[in-house]
């Protein structure tokens, strides 16, 4: 039987960063499967810019307000009667309607932050309606297991996986180099939001133990990637630490820059303290630069408990100092681990959790189940 | 009996599991099995069994587990016994299915490779298994209907761990976190309800359930057998003489099911109907049968004479042995390290065991289970007479709380502080059985743990739902219901969990003829017919010789150590002191003793 997936996210097809890239591949490898007929997108926001889904999935237009957007969603699953409903933000689940209409079950999708506090009893009311959870790590399914009453089996792993004919190794790209200074320097990387509230990625400590690094390093320059609103005081610390002439603040970079971004980089460094799963740990790795992340947070998963990347505490600076000058030393290469984190990979558990959320009970009352 | 260990890495990531992390998880168990031990990997390395054995049946080296096939890439690691082995095994040879063992190990693999899960309704008797199954990627865990062996897992997404006990599986990945659930169904009861245990890492399998650990992850457990369902079956009611003899011939069976054994074989004898009547039994088939006493000289709770009586009766081969309060003193540290999950009972099978190991005994008979199948505990007189009263007067509105107050009012002057939760939990089976069992009320656990984790325990405990959900379907009788509430939390949660950690810290295979699926379905039509007292009259005429009248008409005592007053004198017990609440001179003994234990927990 040909099933259709509703998927409600944030973003529609088009959206950036992690959470719609992650959405993308996920969507994509529904699509792949021979039992999906469609999968219909109902955003919450709308759409920026190109390119449209491709065939075998098609968004609906975004309601401008949330009352609109609970609307709508209880009109599209009574019109579609979706053999499954996707829920991609957890502050869109009590959207999804309790009643005898919504007999599909109900598949979330966590990612990191925005579950790192107890949500609203709304929220925990429609979590106990919940088939399956997917997390993009073990640390955001701890973090969830923490404050619900749910049962661990069923929150899964699915952890982000990374292209790899967009990412792959190759040579130092001059033009990036010329634009930023860094012909023959030693390149110390981080990619990521700069945000005040969150400010748990780690560039600041990564700035404190830059000037020890420089003692033994002087050559190193650290390149920060990104922007927002805690910019400001990352910068108005490397001034006070006298290391301007070593950092380049270069916000955000266009999505086509990033690869020659990563390959022009000697290291990849995020000392994370809160991080979901962290997704440029794997681009970073795929280009053959070596990463360093903190072990405290989804990172962990990210670098294969270590054996993707050097794991270190990221709030003991001695360690972290020690850890950036062993991955600088290392030798460029494409880690064996990164094998997990395939396209293939993924698509296989997205599938094979497909499978498994179209045979839970709820799914069984609906007398669906052809298998 | 054995010890059961299994890994999983599931995720491409997780690489091949850690060996010496297995074989430190299966060792921990050594007093499963001391008589071998074997470990199983899988090809690539991403799964690993490991087993401690004890051995019971072909006690040979051809029993060796983790048990694999020849012919299919299976491996098995088991726990437990089937009593129905050589039945099940002819009904395969008769099928062209060839066995190279005399185990009943390698009838449940061969059960599996041809029935799959549908086996699990097949198998007569106490397992837990951990199957790896290697044509679906695989591992398979189930337990016995009634939960009388263990089995935990502890899953954090990446890779599971299994184990026969809970408390290995703390040191196996990354440090544990305290479960509000485990801690706070500890004080409501006295034991941890499954499926929680103190940590929120590690779960227990439900009993009567199965689960899989594929690549994508651990589903769900499934339950296969329900206790409400095999119940609601009534039949009319017939004479005594024709229900007398269907108890007879159904409890006959399976006692005489429980003797299959190559190893030394015993009984523990109190001087209570369960085990005097199931000595009766076993002697008929095995004489002279061993038996065992532990005894409390000079305590009130002593039934040593009782029990002489009965082995004279029965001409067993009795020992009695003592216990007193230094060996007690002396013991419990051990006796606290192996208890794997805290319970205010078992230390009375703890010291019956070690006598019984000391004795050269591998096996042993335990009369437990009676009370639950043949209406022997007060509960069954105590919870319909409550739940008539309450629901009389629950519809008055204001009362039931009211009343909660007045009696916590009058708490200080002698009156029970469960008579405070009559109107608030009575009205309904489950609430009134909680009363009936339960150690503190809800609103009681503040004075001894902190309020927030006690918010938090409650809420995820549900304990009330948990007892609710046991009665669907409904039994239909009353009977019924309490004989599903009691097996399902008292018996399943601390008496078996209990007499496996105890038993097996000596190296004692405890077996119990009452706990078995197979009796539960042939009384379960007369069940209703079993008024209290009246259900132990018929098992006390079950043996072909009666048992003597002072054991008939003895009053019910349970057995238990004279724990009361050993807390109060030992130095070491005296947490308790330092809550008001616990200092009450009318506070039960086992409050005391269970905030005793959760602060050893919690400290720890």
């Amino acid at each position: 039987m040909s099933r259709r997936i509703l998927a409600l996210t944030a973003d529609g097809w088009s959206g950036s960063g992690g959470i719609a890239e992650y959405n993308r591949a996920l969507f994509e490898a529904w699509r792949k499967d021979s039992r999906v007929q469609e999968v219909v997108l109902l955003p919450r926001h709308p759409s920026v810019g190109s390119p449209p889904p491709p065939r075998g999935i098609r968004e609906l237009d975004a309601p401008k307000t949330r009352a609109g957007y609970w609307f709508t969603v209880r009109r599209e699953v009574r019109r579609l009667r979706p053999d499954l409903v996707f829920c991609g933000h957890i502050h869109l689940l009590p959207a999804v309607p309790s009643g005898p209409s919504q007999r599909a079950p109900t598949w979330l999708q966590v990612h990191g932050i925005e579950i790192h506090a107890p949500s609203r009893p709304a929220t925990r009311r429609a979590l106990d309606r919940v088939d399956l959870v997917t997390a993009v790590s073990r640390h955001t399914r701890r973090t969830l297991l923490r404050w619900t009453s749910l049962e661990p089996e069923k929150i899964r792993v699915l952890s982000n996986s990374v292209d790899r004919q967009r990412f792959h190794p190759g040579p130092k790209c001059r033009s990036l180099a010329d634009r930023y200074g860094l012909k023959d320097k030693t390149v110390l990387l981080t990619v990521g939001r700069m945000a005040a509230s969150e400010a748990y990625k780690g560039q600041d400590r990564v700035l404190q133990v830059l000037p020890k690094i420089l003692e033994q390093r002087p050559d190193v320059v650290f390149v920060l990637a990104g922007d927002g609103d805690d910019r400001e005081r990352l910068e108005q610390l490397s001034r006070a630490r006298k290391i301007d002439a070593h950092t380049r603040f270069v916000g955000w970079i266009p999505e086509e820059e990033k690869r020659d971004l990563y390959c022009l980089a000697d290291a990849f460094v995020m000392p994370s303290t809160g991080e979901g799963f962290g997704i440029a740990f794997l681009e970073a790795a795929a280009c053959g630069t070596p990463v360093l992340g903190g072990n405290v947070d989804g990172s962990v998963d990210a670098l294969a408990e270590g054996r993707l990347g050097k794991l270190v505490n990221p709030t003991d600076l001695e360690e972290l100092e020690a850890g950036i000058l062993e991955v600088l030393d290392r030798r460029r290469e494409v880690p064996c681990a990164l094998e997990a984190f395939t396209a293939e990979r993924f698509q296989q558990a997205a599938q094979g959790l497909l499978t498994e959320v179209l045979r839970s009970p709820r799914a069984r009352n609906r007398n669906l189940l052809t298998c | 009996m054995c010890g059961v260990t299994a890994a999983y890495a599931y995720h491409p990531a997780a690489g091949p599991v850690n060996r010496d992390a297995v074989r430190r998880l299966r060792d921990a168990m050594q007093s499963r099995g001391p008589d071998d031990q074997g470990e199983w990997w899988s090809s690539d390395g991403s799964v690993g069994l490991g087993h401690r054995r004890l051995a019971i049946l072909d006690p040979s080296s051809r029993g060796h587990q983790p048990m694999t096939l020849e012919n299919a890439p299976l491996a098995l690691s088991f726990n437990g016994e089937i009593y129905n082995f050589r039945e099940l095994r002819r009904e395969l040879e008769s099928e062209g299915i060839s066995f190279r063992t005399q185990t009943d190990t390698e009838v449940v693999l061969r059960l599996f490779q041809r029935d799959g899960i549908g086996m699990l309704n097949r198998l007569r008797g106490m397992f837990a298994v951990a199957l790896w199954d290697g044509v679906r990627r695989e591992l398979f865990l189930a337990r016995d209907p009634y939960g009388i062996k263990p089995l935990y897992y502890r899953n954090d997404g990446w890779r599971v761990w299994v184990s026969s006990q809970a408390k290995p599986l703390r040191s196996c990945e990354k440090p544990v976190t305290l479960d509000p659930a485990g801690v706070v169904g500890f004080c409501l009861t006295g034991s941890v309800p499954e499926p929680f245990t103190l940590h929120r890492e590690i779960r227990s399998l439900p009993a009567g359930s199965w689960m899989r650990v594929g690549p994508h992850g651990a589903s769900a457990p499934v339950r296969y057998f329900s206790l409400s369902r095999c119940l609601d079956v009534v039949q009319e009611s017939q004479p005594p003489e024709v229900v007398r003899e269907a108890v007879a011939d159904a409890v006959r069976n399976s006692v005489q099911q429980h003797l299959v054994s190559d190893a030394p074989l015993g009984a523990f004898l109190s001087a209570g109907i369960d085990s005097s009547s199931l000595v009766g039994m076993a002697s008929e088939a095995q004489s002279p049968l061993q038996t065992l006493t532990l005894g409390f000289p000079g305590t009130a709770g002593d039934e040593s004479a009782g029990a002489s009586e009965v082995a004279r009766t029965y001409s067993t081969d009795h020992t009695c042995v003592g216990l007193e309060i230094r060996e007690f003193s002396n013991q419990t540290p051990a006796l606290l390290e192996a208890m794997d999950l805290p319970s205010i009972d078992g230390a009375n099978v703890y010291f019956l065991s070690k006598a019984a190991a000391e004795r050269g005994w591998k096996v042993v008979l335990s009369g437990l289970g009676g009370d639950e199948l043949f209406a022997g505990y007060p509960s069954f007189r105590d919870v319909p007479r409550w739940v008539k009263w309450a629901r009389s007067l629950s519809w008055i509105p204001g009362l039931s709380a009211g009343f909660r107050h007045t009696m916590e009012w009058l708490k200080p002057r002698g009156v029970s502080p469960k008579l405070a939760g009559m109107l608030t939990l009575g009205s309904s089976y489950a609430g009134a059985y909680f009363l009936r069992r339960g150690l503190f009320l809800p609103w009681e656990l503040p004075q001894i743990l902190d309020p927030d984790l006690t918010k938090e325990g409650l809420a995820r405990l549900n304990l009330q739902q948990r007892l609710q959900e046991t009665l669907q379907p409904d039994p239909g009788t009353a009977n019924g219901r309490v004989t599903t509430l009691e097996s399902s939390f008292y018996l399943r949660n601390q008496l078996l969990r209990d007499a496996d950690w105890a038993a097996m810290a000596h190296s004692l295979e405890l077996r119990v003829p009452f706990v078995d699926a197979w009796l539960l379905r042939q009384l379960a039509p007369w069940l209703s017919q079993f008024s209290h007292g009246e259900g132990k009259r018929y098992l006390a005429a079950a043996p072909q010789r009666p048992l003597p009248s002072q054991v008939v008409n003895r009053p019910k005592t349970g057995f238990t150590l004279p724990l009361a007053r050993w807390i109060q004198q030992d130095d070491q017990w005296d947490a308790w002191k330092r809550v008001a609440a616990l200092r009450d001179p009318n506070c039960p003994w086992a409050r005391r003793w269970a905030f005793t234990l959760i602060q050893r927990e919690l400290a720890a």
